[in-house]
């Protein structure tokens, strides 16, 4: 087993490893007092962890549970879903405007000139 | 004023701007620019025209009439008439229900709204996921610098560099790999985007990404759109270095290309775009120095220029009222342009009306129409009005067999059981009977029973039915009767009022 989870997965995880299985709203009340996320924000990461395989959901009331022990669970790499977030080429407008890309190194060092030429 | 004409003259000072900009931009303050691309976005956005002598349409106006060009209402419709395929039916966005370039038009701009919601959502959705940062010297450093709405900073393991979001609620989201040890560094970050949250650059940025889906097909106006935001990263940049101070340009030019470094690591890909825009960034920054008093002038004097140059439309000539305008548009660019344009729109052409007699000496009006539309005019309301050798409006019995009919400046007939085919010009034999108290001796005297007076009339549609039942209606008829109906007409206008062409969409 080698599921990926980022920060804000982590979190929704940490509730469970800490307190057992819970109810979706219970998590949400946590998280929300805990780093102020609405109920939608819980949801969501909750259903991405399921899809991820590190929860499973049983009814009633949306019970959640912890597949996967704390031991096992790596943190993901970064780059991977940043290219999920900001590679779609929906997102590269905005990804542009936001200032996000990427240069090479070649492009840095001309960057650097320049500040040395201004010196 | 039509979407096509604020997109025209959206362009014109988009085209000013980026000459400015390319002159000037490391020489002007940058809030400079800001203002003279907020003017722009009004400008694209609010269909007001703000008249003004100064104006550049103005300007053409005179040159074209001195140069003894057909007279020039408006330069906006002679612009227009050089793209046939948008002309006339964007310019009736409002009324027409769905012609296709409206269609067309619609499905962009719905288009990129819902790709810009959608991309700004799916932000902001993982941008909410951000987790709370507990750090003694980003509190100390909020409580320094307080702001009406309150700012707070979180983290995230899914972005690289620093970001805000969040208009009421502002939100400054550092990367995970943050180091919250260099306080120097923060010290910048924080800065520079509390800056772009006191200057509300969110919402700035949403407002311009409106204005573009509105006029997509506008290329200049997607070139706005990316300088916008770019001269809004160069302000925060001048307003940091100015800040904290000359020697600060340095550090902090060396810190931005530390952030764009670290970006690139990851993702090894360049964007001729980006690079220049970064190049351009870091440029800036070293080249900011408080601007000499001459630079502010110039500053001042650009975005004046630009208000009432560049974003005021045509002042209305002095020797003629205002709202004939409207009318000089309509006859005078179409009397210039004949040909391939006057075919592409459908019209009817009021070709002339005189005054004739028949051979008993009575006094008629006789009138020649042509149906320049594809379908047969079945039947039709007109007004008319009648004015003496010297323009003077005069009252007549229109309707002399009828005694009960008083006298009045104008007459609305309507003539049914017409069929004009398409494309035919309708000369008849006869016209519209005048009573004449000199040459009508037989008849039972009207008024005083003096001679006719009429030496020009007017005519002007007012609605048109035709054959398969549609109905077309003058929409310039009330400001046709307000401008004519009973006022002194100068006796060379009246002269020179035919052909009148009604533009039908």
């Amino acid at each position: 087993m080698n599921i990926k989870l980022f920060d804000s997965e982590l979190k929704v995880m940490n509730v469970l490893w800490r307190e057992g299985d819970a109810t979706a709203k219970h998590i949400s009340d946590v998280l929300k007092a805990e780093v102020g996320w609405n109920v939608n924000t819980t949801y969501t990461l909750i259903k991405r962890c399921i899809k991820k395989g590190a929860i499973e959901r049983s009814e009633p009331n949306f019970m959640c549970h912890a597949l996967i022990p704390k031991e096992e669970v790596q943190e993901s790499e970064t780059n991977e879903l940043i290219n999920k977030i900001y590679d779609g080429s929906a997102d590269k407008l905005f990804a542009a405007l936001l200032g996000r890309k990427k240069l090479t190194a070649e492009q840095i060092e001309r960057l650097k000139q320049i500040v040395g030429e201004f010196q | 004023m039509s979407l096509l004409q604020m997109s025209i003259s959206g362009a014109v000072l988009i085209l000013f701007i980026l000459f400015i900009r390319a002159v000037a931009v490391n020489r002007l303050p940058k809030r400079t620019f800001l203002i003279l691309w907020w003017i722009t976005i009004l400008r694209l956005l609010i269909p007001v025209s703000v008249p003004s002598a100064l104006s550049v349409y103005s300007f053409l106006e005179r040159t074209a009439a001195h140069s003894g060009q057909t007279p020039i209402g408006n330069v906006m419709a002679m612009m227009q008439g050089e793209t046939p395929a948008f002309t006339g039916e964007l310019l009736n966005v409002p009324v027409s229900p769905i012609s296709a370039p409206f269609a067309i038009w619609l499905a962009g701009t719905l288009f990129f709204a819902a790709f810009f919601s959608i991309s700004y959502l799916r932000c902001r959705l993982e941008f909410s996921m951000s987790l709370p940062v507990q750090n003694v010297f980003a509190e100390k450093w909020l409580k320094d610098h307080p702001l009406t709405r309150s700012i707070s900073i979180r983290q995230s393991d899914r972005i690289f560099a620093p970001l805000t979001y969040g208009i009421l609620q502002p939100v400054i989201l550092m990367p995970k790999t943050t180091n919250w040890k260099d306080t120097r560094q923060l010290q910048y970050i924080f800065l520079y985007e509390y800056i772009h949250i006191r200057r509300f650059d969110a919402a700035a940025k949403l407002i311009a990404a409106f204005a573009l889906c509105v006029h997509w097909f506008n290329p200049l106006v997607w070139g706005m759109y990316l300088l916008f935001n770019r001269d809004m990263e160069l302000a925060c940049d001048e307003s940091v270095v100015r800040l904290s101070g000359e020697t600060a340009k340095k550090d902090y030019a060396l810190m931005l290309i530390h952030m764009e470094a670290k970006k690139s690591g990851f993702m090894p890909f360049c964007n001729e775009f980006s690079k220049n825009a970064v190049e351009e960034r870091i440029t800036a920054i070293m080249k900011t120095k408080r601007p000499p008093m001459a630079a502010i002038l110039i500053s001042c004097l650009t975005v004046f220029a630009a208000i009432s140059i560049f974003a005021t439309s045509a002042a209305a000539p002095p020797n003629t009222a205002a709202s004939h305008t409207p009318f000089a548009t309509e006859t005078g660019t179409d009397k210039g342009k004949t040909g391939a344009d006057a075919e592409n729109s459908m019209s009817i052409i009021h070709e002339s009306v005189e005054l004739l007699y028949y051979e008993n000496g009575w006094p008629y009006l006789h009138d020649i129409l042509t149906n320049n539309t594809d379908r047969t005019i079945t039947e039709m309301e007109y007004c008319m009005l009648a004015y003496d050798e010297h323009g003077t409006p005069l009252k007549l019995y229109w309707n002399f067999f009828d005694s009960s009919q008083e006298q009045s400046y104008d007459y609305l007939a309507r003539i049914d059981g017409l069929r004009i085919a398409p494309h035919e010009t309708a000369d008849y034999h006869g016209g519209w009977s005048l009573y004449d108290g000199e040459a009508m001796e037989n008849w039972p005297v009207i008024g005083n029973g003096e001679r006719n007076q009429v030496a020009y009339s007017l005519f002007c549609l007012k609605q048109v039915v035709f054959e398969d039942g549609s109905t077309w209606n003058n929409p310039h008829y009330s400001q046709w009767f307000e401008t004519y109906a009973g006022k002194e007409v100068r006796p060379e206008e009246l002269r020179n009022y035919y052909p009148y062409r009604y533009g039908i969409e």
